[in-house]
Protein backbone atom coordinates (compact mmCIF):
# COMPACT_ATOMS: atom_id res chain seq x y z
CA UNK A 1 0.00 0.00 0.00
CA UNK A 2 2.88 2.34 0.85
CA UNK A 3 4.39 1.69 -2.56
CA UNK A 4 1.08 2.56 -4.26
CA UNK A 5 0.81 5.75 -2.18
CA UNK A 6 4.40 6.68 -3.08
CA UNK A 7 3.80 6.13 -6.80
CA UNK A 8 0.51 8.02 -6.75
CA UNK A 9 2.06 10.87 -4.79
CA UNK A 10 4.73 11.47 -7.43
CA UNK A 11 4.01 13.29 -10.70
CA UNK A 12 6.22 10.95 -12.72
CA UNK A 13 4.57 7.96 -11.09
CA UNK A 14 1.13 9.31 -12.06
CA UNK A 15 2.30 9.97 -15.63
CA UNK A 16 3.74 6.44 -15.95
CA UNK A 17 0.54 4.92 -14.51
CA UNK A 18 -1.58 7.07 -16.86
CA UNK A 19 0.43 5.88 -19.87
CA UNK A 20 0.04 2.24 -18.77
CA UNK A 21 -3.69 2.82 -18.19
CA UNK A 22 -4.11 4.51 -21.59
CA UNK A 23 -2.31 1.58 -23.26
CA UNK A 24 -4.61 -0.95 -21.58
CA UNK A 25 -7.70 1.07 -22.54
CA UNK A 26 -6.44 1.39 -26.12
CA UNK A 27 -5.94 -2.39 -26.34
CA UNK A 28 -9.44 -2.92 -24.93
CA UNK A 29 -10.87 -0.51 -27.48
CA UNK A 30 -9.14 -2.35 -30.34
CA UNK A 31 -10.62 -5.63 -29.12
CA UNK A 32 -14.10 -4.15 -28.80
CA UNK A 33 -13.98 -2.32 -32.15
CA UNK A 34 -12.61 -5.24 -34.19
CA UNK A 35 -15.88 -7.19 -34.81
CA UNK A 36 -17.51 -4.06 -36.29
CA UNK A 37 -14.78 -3.94 -38.96
CA UNK A 38 -15.69 -7.42 -40.26
CA UNK A 39 -18.26 -6.65 -42.95
CA UNK A 40 -20.22 -8.53 -45.60
CA UNK A 41 -21.63 -12.03 -45.71
CA UNK A 42 -19.13 -14.83 -45.31
CA UNK A 43 -20.20 -18.33 -46.43
CA UNK A 44 -21.79 -20.05 -43.45
CA UNK A 45 -20.82 -23.57 -44.46
CA UNK A 46 -17.06 -22.97 -44.71
CA UNK A 47 -14.56 -22.97 -41.91
CA UNK A 48 -11.96 -21.05 -43.91
CA UNK A 49 -12.67 -18.06 -46.11
CA UNK A 50 -10.90 -15.68 -48.50
CA UNK A 51 -10.82 -12.07 -47.36
CA UNK A 52 -9.92 -8.62 -48.57
CA UNK A 53 -8.35 -6.50 -45.83
CA UNK A 54 -8.69 -2.78 -46.54
CA UNK A 55 -6.24 -0.26 -45.10
CA UNK A 56 -6.35 3.54 -45.24
CA UNK A 57 -3.05 3.55 -47.18
CA UNK A 58 -1.13 1.38 -49.63
CA UNK A 59 0.12 -1.75 -47.86
CA UNK A 60 3.83 -2.15 -47.26
CA UNK A 61 5.91 -5.24 -46.61
CA UNK A 62 5.25 -4.98 -42.86
CA UNK A 63 1.47 -5.19 -43.38
CA UNK A 64 1.75 -8.10 -45.77
CA UNK A 65 3.95 -9.99 -43.32
CA UNK A 66 1.65 -9.17 -40.40
CA UNK A 67 -1.20 -11.11 -42.02
CA UNK A 68 0.81 -14.10 -43.13
CA UNK A 69 0.16 -15.87 -39.84
CA UNK A 70 -3.57 -15.86 -40.54
CA UNK A 71 -3.65 -17.05 -44.15
CA UNK A 72 -2.02 -17.30 -47.53
CA UNK A 73 -1.17 -14.02 -49.20
CA UNK A 74 -2.80 -13.79 -52.61
CA UNK A 75 -1.77 -10.26 -53.53
CA UNK A 76 -2.32 -6.60 -52.87
CA UNK A 77 -4.55 -3.92 -54.38
CA UNK A 78 -4.26 -0.14 -54.07
CA UNK A 79 -5.27 -0.10 -50.41
CA UNK A 80 -6.01 -3.74 -49.81
CA UNK A 81 -4.45 -7.09 -49.03
CA UNK A 82 -5.97 -10.29 -50.37
CA UNK A 83 -5.75 -13.18 -47.97
CA UNK A 84 -6.84 -16.74 -48.67
CA UNK A 85 -7.65 -19.63 -46.37
CA UNK A 86 -8.30 -17.55 -43.27
CA UNK A 87 -10.07 -19.27 -40.37
CA UNK A 88 -13.41 -17.60 -39.69
CA UNK A 89 -12.50 -17.51 -36.00
CA UNK A 90 -9.46 -15.39 -36.88
CA UNK A 91 -11.43 -12.66 -38.67
CA UNK A 92 -11.65 -10.41 -35.63
CA UNK A 93 -7.92 -10.87 -35.03
CA UNK A 94 -7.28 -9.80 -38.63
CA UNK A 95 -9.49 -6.74 -38.08
CA UNK A 96 -7.93 -5.84 -34.71
CA UNK A 97 -5.03 -3.54 -35.74
CA UNK A 98 -6.06 0.12 -35.76
CA UNK A 99 -4.73 0.51 -39.28
CA UNK A 100 -7.27 -1.97 -40.65
CA UNK A 101 -10.37 -0.24 -41.99
CA UNK A 102 -12.45 -3.27 -42.89
CA UNK A 103 -12.33 -6.99 -43.56
CA UNK A 104 -14.73 -8.35 -46.16
CA UNK A 105 -15.17 -11.44 -48.32
CA UNK A 106 -12.84 -11.52 -51.29
CA UNK A 107 -14.76 -11.40 -54.54
CA UNK A 108 -13.64 -14.39 -56.60
CA UNK A 109 -12.05 -13.44 -59.88
CA UNK A 110 -11.06 -10.05 -58.54
CA UNK B 1 22.43 41.64 -15.22
CA UNK B 2 19.10 43.13 -14.11
CA UNK B 3 17.46 41.82 -17.28
CA UNK B 4 18.82 38.31 -16.85
CA UNK B 5 17.76 37.99 -13.22
CA UNK B 6 13.97 37.95 -13.80
CA UNK B 7 14.45 35.53 -16.73
CA UNK B 8 16.49 33.21 -14.53
CA UNK B 9 14.05 33.41 -11.64
CA UNK B 10 11.19 32.73 -14.06
CA UNK B 11 13.05 29.69 -15.36
CA UNK B 12 13.69 28.42 -11.83
CA UNK B 13 10.00 28.85 -10.94
CA UNK B 14 8.98 27.08 -14.14
CA UNK B 15 11.30 24.13 -13.59
CA UNK B 16 10.20 23.82 -9.99
CA UNK B 17 6.60 23.60 -11.10
CA UNK B 18 7.26 21.50 -14.23
CA UNK B 19 10.49 19.47 -13.76
CA UNK B 20 10.13 18.15 -17.32
CA UNK B 21 11.19 21.59 -18.60
CA UNK B 22 14.57 21.06 -16.95
CA UNK B 23 14.91 17.80 -18.87
CA UNK B 24 13.90 19.28 -22.21
CA UNK B 25 15.89 22.54 -22.11
CA UNK B 26 19.35 20.95 -22.71
CA UNK B 27 17.99 19.44 -25.92
CA UNK B 28 16.94 22.80 -27.38
CA UNK B 29 20.46 23.83 -28.54
CA UNK B 30 21.08 20.29 -29.86
CA UNK B 31 17.88 20.33 -31.93
CA UNK B 32 18.51 23.93 -33.03
CA UNK B 33 22.01 23.05 -34.23
CA UNK B 34 20.66 19.97 -36.00
CA UNK B 35 17.98 22.10 -37.65
CA UNK B 36 20.44 24.79 -38.75
CA UNK B 37 22.97 22.31 -40.19
CA UNK B 38 20.19 20.43 -41.97
CA UNK B 39 18.51 23.60 -43.32
CA UNK B 40 21.86 24.97 -44.52
CA UNK B 41 22.28 21.70 -46.42
CA UNK B 42 25.88 21.35 -45.31
CA UNK B 43 25.26 17.70 -46.12
CA UNK B 44 22.72 16.51 -48.71
CA UNK B 45 19.21 16.21 -47.21
CA UNK B 46 19.07 12.54 -48.06
CA UNK B 47 22.09 11.87 -45.82
CA UNK B 48 21.29 14.37 -43.09
CA UNK B 49 17.55 15.02 -42.78
CA UNK B 50 16.26 17.63 -40.36
CA UNK B 51 13.97 17.36 -37.35
CA UNK B 52 10.88 18.06 -39.50
CA UNK B 53 11.56 15.10 -41.79
CA UNK B 54 12.17 12.85 -38.79
CA UNK B 55 8.93 14.04 -37.18
CA UNK B 56 7.03 13.35 -40.41
CA UNK B 57 8.54 9.87 -40.52
CA UNK B 58 7.46 9.33 -36.91
CA UNK B 59 3.88 10.34 -37.73
CA UNK B 60 3.80 8.24 -40.90
CA UNK B 61 5.22 5.09 -39.28
CA UNK B 62 2.84 5.47 -36.34
CA UNK B 63 -0.14 6.00 -38.65
CA UNK B 64 0.79 2.83 -40.53
CA UNK B 65 1.12 0.86 -37.31
CA UNK B 66 4.75 -0.07 -37.94
CA UNK B 67 6.41 1.93 -35.19
CA UNK B 68 4.04 1.00 -32.31
CA UNK B 69 4.25 -2.67 -33.24
CA UNK B 70 8.04 -2.70 -33.43
CA UNK B 71 8.30 -0.72 -30.21
CA UNK B 72 5.99 -3.18 -28.46
CA UNK B 73 8.06 -6.11 -29.75
CA UNK B 74 11.29 -4.56 -28.46
CA UNK B 75 9.83 -3.76 -25.05
CA UNK B 76 8.29 -7.22 -24.63
CA UNK B 77 11.61 -8.86 -25.55
CA UNK B 78 13.45 -6.66 -23.07
CA UNK B 79 10.88 -7.37 -20.33
CA UNK B 80 10.92 -11.15 -20.85
CA UNK B 81 14.72 -11.28 -21.11
CA UNK B 82 15.23 -8.98 -18.13
CA UNK B 83 12.82 -10.95 -15.93
CA UNK B 84 14.58 -14.22 -16.75
CA UNK B 85 17.99 -12.60 -16.22
CA UNK B 86 16.92 -11.21 -12.86
CA UNK B 87 15.36 -14.53 -11.81
CA UNK B 88 18.65 -16.30 -12.53
CA UNK B 89 21.08 -13.56 -11.49
CA UNK B 90 19.80 -12.68 -8.01
CA UNK B 91 19.71 -16.23 -6.56
CA UNK B 92 23.07 -17.03 -8.13
CA UNK B 93 24.57 -13.81 -6.79
CA UNK B 94 23.22 -14.50 -3.30
CA UNK B 95 24.54 -18.06 -3.41
CA UNK B 96 28.00 -16.91 -4.47
CA UNK B 97 27.91 -14.09 -1.95
CA UNK B 98 26.92 -16.12 1.11
CA UNK B 99 28.69 -19.41 0.45
CA UNK B 100 32.47 -19.69 0.22
CA UNK B 101 32.14 -23.12 -1.43
CA UNK B 102 29.78 -21.77 -4.06
CA UNK B 103 32.15 -18.85 -4.60
CA UNK B 104 35.10 -21.18 -5.09
CA UNK B 105 33.15 -23.41 -7.46
CA UNK B 106 31.24 -20.84 -9.47
CA UNK B 107 33.24 -17.62 -9.52
CA UNK B 108 35.81 -18.72 -12.16
CA UNK B 109 32.97 -20.05 -14.34
CA UNK B 110 31.02 -16.81 -13.99
CA UNK B 111 34.09 -14.75 -14.88
CA UNK B 112 34.80 -17.01 -17.85
CA UNK B 113 31.31 -16.67 -19.29
CA UNK B 114 31.15 -12.96 -18.52
CA UNK B 115 34.22 -12.51 -20.71
CA UNK B 116 32.38 -14.02 -23.66
CA UNK B 117 30.39 -11.05 -24.89
CA UNK B 118 26.69 -11.44 -25.56
CA UNK B 119 27.07 -10.83 -29.27
CA UNK B 120 29.80 -13.49 -29.43
CA UNK B 121 27.08 -16.04 -28.66
CA UNK B 122 25.07 -15.13 -31.73
CA UNK B 123 26.76 -17.42 -34.28
CA UNK B 124 26.16 -20.53 -32.20
CA UNK B 125 22.70 -19.38 -31.08
CA UNK B 126 21.67 -18.89 -34.69
CA UNK B 127 22.65 -22.47 -35.45
CA UNK B 128 20.87 -23.78 -32.36
CA UNK B 129 17.71 -21.70 -32.31
CA UNK B 130 17.60 -19.86 -35.63
CA UNK B 131 16.35 -16.32 -36.21
CA UNK B 132 13.77 -16.01 -33.50
CA UNK B 133 12.68 -14.96 -30.06
CA UNK B 134 14.70 -17.68 -28.29
CA UNK B 135 17.97 -16.33 -29.66
CA UNK B 136 17.10 -12.77 -28.71
CA UNK B 137 15.86 -13.76 -25.25
CA UNK B 138 19.04 -15.75 -24.61
CA UNK B 139 21.22 -12.76 -25.48
CA UNK B 140 19.23 -10.39 -23.27
CA UNK B 141 19.16 -12.84 -20.35
CA UNK B 142 22.90 -13.32 -20.73
CA UNK B 143 23.54 -9.59 -20.80
CA UNK B 144 21.28 -8.72 -17.87
CA UNK B 145 22.46 -11.59 -15.69
CA UNK B 146 26.11 -10.66 -15.11
CA UNK B 147 25.70 -7.11 -13.78
CA UNK B 148 22.95 -8.47 -11.52
CA UNK B 149 25.19 -11.30 -10.26
CA UNK B 150 28.20 -9.05 -9.63
CA UNK B 151 26.20 -6.36 -7.87
CA UNK B 152 24.30 -8.91 -5.79
CA UNK B 153 27.57 -10.52 -4.68
CA UNK B 154 28.93 -7.07 -3.86
CA UNK B 155 25.75 -6.25 -1.96
CA UNK B 156 25.84 -9.45 0.07
CA UNK B 157 29.52 -8.98 0.86
CA UNK B 158 29.04 -5.39 1.91
CA UNK B 159 26.52 -6.18 4.65
CA UNK B 160 28.45 -5.56 7.91
CA UNK B 161 29.50 -8.76 9.66
CA UNK B 162 28.20 -7.38 12.97
CA UNK B 163 24.66 -7.63 11.65
CA UNK B 164 25.04 -11.34 10.91
CA UNK B 165 26.55 -11.90 14.34
CA UNK B 166 23.79 -9.92 16.02
CA UNK B 167 21.13 -11.95 14.20
CA UNK B 168 22.90 -15.22 15.07
CA UNK B 169 23.21 -14.25 18.72
CA UNK B 170 19.47 -13.60 18.76
CA UNK B 171 18.92 -17.17 17.56
CA UNK B 172 17.89 -16.38 13.99
CA UNK B 173 17.81 -19.33 11.59
CA UNK B 174 19.82 -19.28 8.35
CA UNK B 175 16.66 -18.52 6.40
CA UNK B 176 15.73 -15.70 8.79
CA UNK B 177 19.21 -14.20 8.43
CA UNK B 178 18.90 -14.38 4.65
CA UNK B 179 15.46 -12.79 4.72
CA UNK B 180 16.02 -10.17 7.42
CA UNK B 181 19.71 -9.27 7.06
CA UNK B 182 21.30 -10.43 3.81
CA UNK B 183 18.58 -9.48 1.34
CA UNK B 184 17.68 -6.05 2.78
CA UNK B 185 21.38 -5.23 3.16
CA UNK B 186 22.16 -6.24 -0.40
CA UNK B 187 19.05 -4.70 -1.94
CA UNK B 188 20.53 -1.27 -2.84
CA UNK B 189 23.32 -3.02 -4.75
CA UNK B 190 20.89 -5.49 -6.32
CA UNK B 191 18.78 -2.61 -7.63
CA UNK B 192 21.90 -0.89 -8.98
CA UNK B 193 22.71 -4.17 -10.72
CA UNK B 194 19.22 -4.31 -12.21
CA UNK B 195 19.57 -0.77 -13.50
CA UNK B 196 22.95 -1.50 -15.09
CA UNK B 197 21.78 -4.87 -16.37
CA UNK B 198 18.70 -3.40 -18.02
CA UNK B 199 20.84 -0.70 -19.64
CA UNK B 200 23.18 -3.30 -21.07
CA UNK B 201 20.20 -5.49 -21.99
CA UNK B 202 18.59 -2.64 -23.92
CA UNK B 203 21.74 -2.15 -25.99
CA UNK B 204 22.14 -5.89 -26.53
CA UNK B 205 18.53 -6.11 -27.64
CA UNK B 206 19.00 -3.48 -30.32
CA UNK B 207 22.23 -5.13 -31.51
CA UNK B 208 20.49 -8.51 -31.64
CA UNK B 209 17.50 -7.11 -33.48
CA UNK B 210 19.85 -5.59 -36.02
CA UNK B 211 21.51 -8.94 -36.63
CA UNK B 212 18.75 -11.53 -36.17
CA UNK B 213 15.50 -9.59 -35.82
CA UNK B 214 12.47 -9.61 -38.03
CA UNK B 215 10.84 -6.80 -36.04
CA UNK B 216 11.74 -4.29 -33.34
CA UNK B 217 13.41 -0.89 -33.27
CA UNK B 218 16.83 -2.34 -34.11
CA UNK B 219 15.32 -4.12 -37.09
CA UNK B 220 13.54 -0.92 -38.17
CA UNK B 221 16.86 0.91 -38.23
CA UNK B 222 18.75 -1.79 -40.06
CA UNK B 223 15.93 -2.34 -42.52
CA UNK B 224 15.94 1.40 -43.22
CA UNK B 225 19.64 1.13 -44.02
CA UNK B 226 18.76 -1.33 -46.78
CA UNK B 227 16.33 1.19 -48.23
CA UNK B 228 18.82 4.02 -47.70
CA UNK B 229 16.35 5.83 -45.45
CA UNK B 230 18.52 7.88 -43.09
CA UNK B 231 15.41 9.56 -41.70
CA UNK B 232 14.13 6.24 -40.26
CA UNK B 233 17.55 5.40 -38.85
CA UNK B 234 17.63 8.77 -37.08
CA UNK B 235 14.10 8.24 -35.83
CA UNK B 236 15.13 4.85 -34.42
CA UNK B 237 18.09 6.42 -32.65
CA UNK B 238 15.95 9.16 -31.13
CA UNK B 239 13.38 6.62 -29.96
CA UNK B 240 16.10 4.51 -28.35
CA UNK B 241 17.49 7.47 -26.45
CA UNK B 242 14.12 8.86 -25.43
CA UNK B 243 12.72 5.54 -24.31
CA UNK B 244 15.77 4.62 -22.30
CA UNK B 245 15.80 8.06 -20.68
CA UNK B 246 12.17 7.65 -19.65
CA UNK B 247 12.67 4.10 -18.35
CA UNK B 248 15.84 4.99 -16.48
CA UNK B 249 15.00 8.44 -15.12
CA UNK B 250 11.31 7.85 -14.47
CA UNK B 251 11.22 4.24 -13.31
CA UNK B 252 14.62 2.71 -12.47
CA UNK B 253 16.33 5.68 -10.82
CA UNK B 254 13.40 6.44 -8.46
CA UNK B 255 13.23 2.74 -7.50
CA UNK B 256 16.97 2.75 -6.84
CA UNK B 257 16.67 5.95 -4.80
CA UNK B 258 13.71 4.64 -2.83
CA UNK B 259 15.49 1.36 -2.14
CA UNK B 260 18.60 3.18 -0.97
CA UNK B 261 16.53 5.37 1.34
CA UNK B 262 14.55 2.44 2.72
CA UNK B 263 17.18 -0.30 2.98
CA UNK B 264 20.47 1.54 2.72
CA UNK B 265 20.07 2.54 6.37
CA UNK B 266 20.70 -1.07 7.36
CA UNK B 267 24.40 -0.36 7.15
CA UNK B 268 24.28 2.51 9.63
Amino acid sequence: MKLVRTVLGDTRGRVVLSVVGAYVLWQLWLTVAAPAKVMGEFPANRERVNVLVTLPFAPERYHVQAFQKYGRMAGTTDNGIELRNVKKTDLTAVARPYWVTKVEPLKEGS
Amino acid sequence: MNVLLPIWSGYVRLTTRFPIVQTLVPFIPVIALWWIVSAAEVFPKVFFPGPVEVWKSFVSLTYKGILPDYLEDSLIRLAVGALCGIALGIPLGILIGVSKRAHTALWPVVLFFQAIGDIAWLPILLIWFGFGLTTMTFVIVYTVMFPVIFNTVLGVRSVPLDLFRAAQSLGASKFAILKEVTLPGALPNIITGLRNGLGFGWRALIATEIIVGTSGIGFLMFDARRAGSVVEIMLGMIILGTLWYIVDAWILAPIERATGQRWGTVQK
